[in-house]
């Protein structure tokens, strides 16, 4: 196996939990209790927020004012107020929120500081009463009304649109036996790469030449000046050259089409792209990043930089 | 598959067709700006067995293109009649519009412009709707009935 798609299945990412305080017991009291991080915990970087919530609220419990089950399904994740979109890989998410730390970290690379080394990512749990009106609910919150299968049935939705990104038919997800489709599953809950790849390799092509198209999604980073996270965009990637030249595709080739702000007057690439923490380079090959870096939703996600 | 240009010339035929106008408890239907969106709300009421209350509910739906599978896509969400007011109601799985719903709909809740829905999977509509091949003049006539009139105009309003 790819010794690069080990090191990435084991990625992880510090986390540290505040809670918002009309959540905790003694309410406005706890203004201090919000403004300190109540759990310090691990993630790893390519599963999803939801699966760890319950657990979350489990260790929180004896401060909560709420019944967990009531929690669930209106309770979100914020960095800096904005609300964090759950149904995408916690390490995406991660990236978009601190592409700038991740970026200026690679510099430290000659010298390495403390901070070069730990990194740590502080999100919010927020909560909103049903007695209040849907409509205050934030934008980008996605209710978490059927726990876990609500989680797994998205993740799958994802799955068959990569698959037919990549074969022009969602018929191999769809035809996947059932005992298939939940060791899938199970091997991304259970950290399982083996499992994750023995399902996964019968619907990614098996060479280069098979791909259809390739299931990539662009980020922008996240920007103080929205009032929440930007759709993703995503590219038409083919893996043939047009122009009868040889050679892979490479990312600048398929980047720019999108972002044609990315190269400067000298025909410098002046953007950072990053995918799974990793800076990418412009002359990387676009077949071996998804090879290496793709995310458990079948798509590679990239994080692109124009700072 | 339906090609883009294709989806937006067919549904603009239906928009003007009336059709879906004529449903009895549709209270609107409009055509977004572009083109090649519409929307529409219907009207539900739902008495419980067992219980006298009725709730009420305004069913909105979007019909709009998925530009991955290339096949037009239904999203729908409910609001619920509450204190002289539409709220979002997200628990369908406590409304008996779950059982109206055709079984074989895939759900999914999604953000689209921000706000969750309830989406329809598109990936098996080839197979429910029938190959554009066969007829691709009326493709997106065949979608409308198969997704959404067949079993709309069965949802109670009075």
């Amino acid at each position: 196996m790819n010794p690069l798609r080990s090191l990435v299945w084991k990625g992880e990412i510090n986390v540290q939990i505040y809670v918002e305080e009309s959540l905790l017991i003694g309410g406005k009291q706890q203004q201090h209790a919000s403004s300190k991080p109540l759990l310090n915990l691990r993630f790893p970087r390519d599963t999803f927020l939801p699966m760890y919530l319950t657990s979350i609220l489990n260790q929180l419990k004896l401060s909560l004012k709420y019944e967990i089950e009531k929690i669930i399904p209106r309770c979100w994740f914020s960095y800096n107020e904005k609300v964090l979109p759950w149904f995408l890989p916690i390490g995406v998410i991660f990236d978009m929120t601190m592409s700038n730390d991740i970026i200026s970290r690679s510099n430290d690379t000659i010298k390495p500081t403390r901070r070069s080394i730990i990194s740590t990512w502080p999100i919010k749990l927020h909560f909103k009463q049903k007695e209040e009106t849907d409509r205050k609910l934030p934008y980008g919150f996605i209710p978490l009304i059927a726990g876990e299968g609500q989680l797994e049935s998205f993740w799958m939705h994802r799955w068959k649109q990569a698959c037919f990104i990549m074969n022009g038919s969602s018929k191999i997800m769809m035809q996947l036996a059932r005992h298939e489709t939940v060791s899938f599953w199970n091997s991304i809950k259970q950290r399982d790469l083996d499992g994750f790849t023995e399902i996964s390799s019968k619907i990614i092509p098996a060479s280069e030449s098979g791909f259809r198209m390739v299931p990539i999604k662009y980020h922008l980073p996240y920007n103080n000046e929205t009032n929440n996270f930007e759709s993703p965009i995503q590219p038409v990637v083919k893996l043939i050259q047009n122009d009868n030249s040889k050679g892979p595709i490479v990312l600048q080739d398929v980047i720019l089409k999108d972002f044609p702000d990315l190269i400067d007057i000298n025909g410098e690439f002046k953007g950072f792209m990053i995918a799974q923490g990793i800076i990418l380079q412009p002359s990387d090959s676009v077949y071996e990043l998804y090879s290496s870096l793709l995310n458990i939703d079948g798509f590679l996600h990239i994080i692109i930089s124009n700072s | 598959m339906i090609g883009y240009n294709e989806y937006v010339t067919q549904l603009n035929v239906i928009y003007h067709s009336g059709q879906l106008q004529d449903v009895s408890n549709c209270e609107f239907v409009k055509m977004l700006p572009g083109g090649d969106a519409l929307e529409a709300r219907f009207k539900y009421i739902s008495t419980p067995e067992c219980n006298i209350n009725t709730s009420v509910y305004s069913l909105e739906v979007l019909i709009q293109y998925d530009t991955t599978f290339q096949e037009p896509q239904l999203a729908f969400r409910l609001w619920q009649w509450d204190h002289n007011v539409y709220k979002l109601y997200y628990e369908l799985e406590n409304t008996p519009l779950q059982t109206q719903l055709p079984p074989w709909f895939v759900v999914n809740i999604d953000l689209i412009s921000n706000e969750p829905w309830y989406i329809v999977g598109v990936c098996d509509t080839p197979e429910v709707v029938g190959s554009s091949a066969l007829d691709q003049e009326h493709y997106m006539e065949r979608w409308m009935a198969v997704y959404l009139l067949h079993w709309i105009h069965l949802l109670p309003c009075k």
